[in-house]
């Protein structure tokens, strides 16, 4: 028996939408729900500014929000800061040692001419040594993104993990009440901000994937009436549907080269089966030949391998497959309860996420692809549509709350949780970007 | 001593037999003033004899003519006689003299020679008896020496054969003293080991317990960054103060990269100061403490 959550999604080629654009601002904000038990003691100083006029931004404060909301960092107030230095060589350690925290970061903005030269340096306060320092020429639209790069290194010198506040999300957004429904589809900062509606429809959008180099996006849209995947280049808007065959076109996923999209596709019966699409010169294979459900797919980290969701042994369950199609049968990968659907593989390969039936509650789980051992992450009761961030540590899912689809995020260690706020719309299916390459 | 009285003897024989002659020539020929030759003068008997020798003028004649004639004549006769018994028996004891002188100077000459004799073969006896003497001495001597050394030699065998045997005796005894020694030595040391378990026991358990506490405050002021692997172990060496204040922390032996040392190293900062041990006997001014990634908080 396939579940009512497995199916919940496919019903969805079946509805009809007809809605009018409407376009309503959605507005993120991410909420730790669940921090480290210890999170670390670190002292932002506000930058200092030596330019005309006054700063054109606040680095140290994104820097702040930031680390803050990674869960992992407590930073300190800044009326309780006893000196504000914007040099390491102004630092008196016994002052940050007096507030008790591990590290302070000091920096400033300066103008060069058109464009900013941002300069920071962390320090290590009991061993009062420089841990990192750089600066960053930058033009001014772009302080925010530097301040997430500067954000992004302070957290990999003191954690050990690369930062992802540089790095963005995609997702989808529903507003409006049946009839008049808007899907959009939104790339945003990983912390919320610089929205960006990248495609507004009246019909559903869904299944957005980033390609490898993080300048486009794959995602499935019924603006034609029916599912067609579709390509779309951030940067200048422009795309092409790949794959606008007759029956579903769905689930498209990147090889980690980006030169193939793994499909699902319907035959002549509405039989889903896995392919993968080569994009120059429209080659497509088939790899899975069954009367099941085989749908879902996923890359291996190494591009060798297809994961995907299959109903064949009478539960849903991730299975893996040859991605040249070498092989005839695919090795199923997960063991532990009766329902596990919609995997995605780490980027370091480590894991695979799944959607878990946890004693009748759906939530996101990690299977060590080593071990095997599985771990239920999330704590909903409808979670959904697993996604891991670029640096492996940390997953955004969508999940319901209060008849609303919302998103969070969880670390993949599972101690760190925390819920992207979406005032007044349906948010779904986050994807995390890659690195900018 | 027979040698010296002959020769004593002879000496005295010579002696008188000159006396006579002498004796003779004084009373037959002293006429002149002339003093008598000195006694003394014995032993030149060639002297003497030579001086007996010289002619002598006759004293003045005071007779008639033919008296003085015949007188003289007859005188002249006897004179001529008794010259010629004079000389005759100047002759003969010329001749006796002479004889006499030899038979002196044979007899001087034989018992020189004789003396000689004597004398060359009691030298050469003397020499032989000390050449004997001395061989007798030099052998002796020789004999002395060789039982001297033979002695001597016996003597060092004998010293350095008591030297040897006193020395084994010493050492034997050093030895078993020392035997002795070890033994009473080991029995105190095994006392003492065994009282110094019995208390470091105690002490361990106490040290353990005290660093123990160190460590579990540092275990709880210790955020382990996220990126370090399960299960690694890292060593701190930390150096702190009769305060507990941490003067030095040392993170090595931490193969999980320079975030994770850091991450020891402010946790140990943050837990000081230490907390002291209960008996202050225990304080340890340099901690060596292990962490696990893997220990949970």
């Amino acid at each position: 028996m396939l579940s009512v959550a497995f199916w919940r999604q496919w019903l969805v080629f079946a509805g009809v939408f007809l809605a009018l654009a409407a376009p309503v601002r959605a507005e993120l904000v991410i909420e730790i729900t669940r921090g480290a038990v210890k999170p670390i003691p670190i002292a932002i100083v506000p930058f200092g500014w030596s330019g005309t006029g006054n700063a054109p931004g606040d680095a140290a404060s994104v820097i702040r929000s930031d680390l803050y909301g990674s869960g992992r960092f407590d930073p300190l107030d800044n009326d309780v800061m006893l000196e504000r230095p914007v040099r390491g060589v102004d630092i008196d350690f016994d002052n940050w040692r007096f507030v008790a925290v591990d590290y302070v970061l000091v920096g400033r903005l300066e103008e060069v001419g058109d464009e900013l030269a941002l300069t920071y340096q962390l320090f290590d306060v009991y061993g009062a040594r420089q841990v990192v320092a750089d600066s960053l020429v930058l033009e001014p639209r772009d302080l925010r993104l530097a301040s997430h790069r500067v954000a992004d290194a302070v957290f990999e010198a003191i954690t050990g993990v690369k930062g992802v506040f540089s790095t963005r999300v995609a997702y989808i957004s529903v507003s409006g009440r049946p009839p008049e429904r808007t899907y959009r589809l939104i790339v945003a900062d990983a912390d919320g901000n610089n929205e960006f509606v990248l495609l507004e429809s009246a019909q559903p959008i869904m299944s957005p994937a980033w390609s490898p180099d993080g300048r486009q996006l794959a995602y499935v849209s019924f603006e034609s009436g029916r599912a067609a995947v579709y390509v779309q280049t951030l940067r200048t808007g422009s795309r092409r549907a790949v794959s606008d065959r007759p029956g579903v076109n769905n689930a498209p996923a990147w090889s980690p080269d980006g030169r193939q999209l793994a499909l699902t596709l319907s035959d002549a019966e509405g039989n889903l089966d896995v392919h993968v699409l080569t994009l120059l010169g429209n080659r497509l294979v088939r790899l899975t030949e069954r009367r099941s459900i085989d749908t879902e797919p996923t890359w291996s980290a190494d591009g060798r391998h297809v994961y995907f969701t299959s109903d064949r042994g009478g539960a849903p369950q991730v299975y893996r497959i040859a991605a040249n199609g070498s092989e005839d049968a695919p090795e199923r990968v997960t063991f532990e309860g009766n329902y596990n659907a919609r995997p995605r593989v780490s980027p370091d390969g480590r894991y695979l996420a799944v959607v878990h039936d946890d004693r009748g509650r759906f939530r996101v789980a990690v299977q060590d692809l080593e071990t095997g051992a599985l771990q239920v992450l999330s704590d909903g009761s409808l979670d959904e549509s697993p996604a891991f961030a670029p640096n492996s540590a940390q997953l955004i899912y969508a999940t319901r709350r209060e008849g609303r689809g919302v998103l969070e995020t969880v670390s993949t260690d599972g101690l760190i949780s925390g819920r992207v706020k979406s005032v007044g719309n349906d948010v779904r299916e986050p994807v995390w970007s890659p690195y900018a390459r | 001593m027979r040698h010296i009285l002959d020769n004593a003897i002879a000496l005295i024989g010579s002696v008188a037999l000159h006396g006579v002659l002498v004796a003779l020539l004084l009373i037959n020929f002293d006429w002149g003033d002339e003093p008598p030759p000195p006694v003394q003068t014995t032993i030149k008997a060639r002297i003497v004899s030579d001086e007996t020798t010289v002619s002598r003028p006759a004293p003045p004649a005071e007779p008639s003519a033919a008296e003085i004639a015949e007188r003289q004549r007859q005188e002249a006769a006897a004179r001529e006689r008794r010259q010629r018994e004079e000389a005759a028996r100047l002759q003969r004891e010329a001749e006796a003299r002479e004889a006499a002188e030899r038979e002196a100077q044979a007899q001087a000459e034989r018992e020189a020679q004789e003396a000689a004799d004597r004398q060359a073969r009691e030298e050469a006896e003397r020499q032989a008896r000390e050449a004997e003497q001395r061989q007798a001495r030099e052998e002796a001597e020789r004999q002395a020496r060789k039982e001297a050394e033979r002695k001597a030699r016996e003597e060092a065998e004998r010293q350095a054969r008591e030297e040897a045997e006193r020395r084994a005796r010493e050492e034997a005894e050093r030895r078993a003293a020392e035997a002795r020694q070890a033994e009473l030595d080991a029995q105190l040391q095994d006392a003492l080991e065994a009282e110094l378990a019995r208390e470091g026991a105690i002490e361990q358990g106490l040290q353990a317990k005290y660093i123990e506490v160190i460590r579990q405050k540092v275990r709880r002021e210790w955020r382990v960054p996220p990126g370090a692997a399960n299960d690694i172990v890292c060593t701190v060496r930390v150096r702190q103060l009769r305060s507990g204040d941490v003067v030095s922390v040392v993170v090595s032996d931490c193969p999980g990269g320079e975030a994770l040392s850091r991450s020891l190293s402010i946790a140990v900062n943050r837990a000081s100061p230490l907390p002291p041990p209960d008996d202050p006997s225990l304080f340890e001014p340099n901690l060596v403490l292990r962490f696990n990634t893997s220990e949970s908080e």
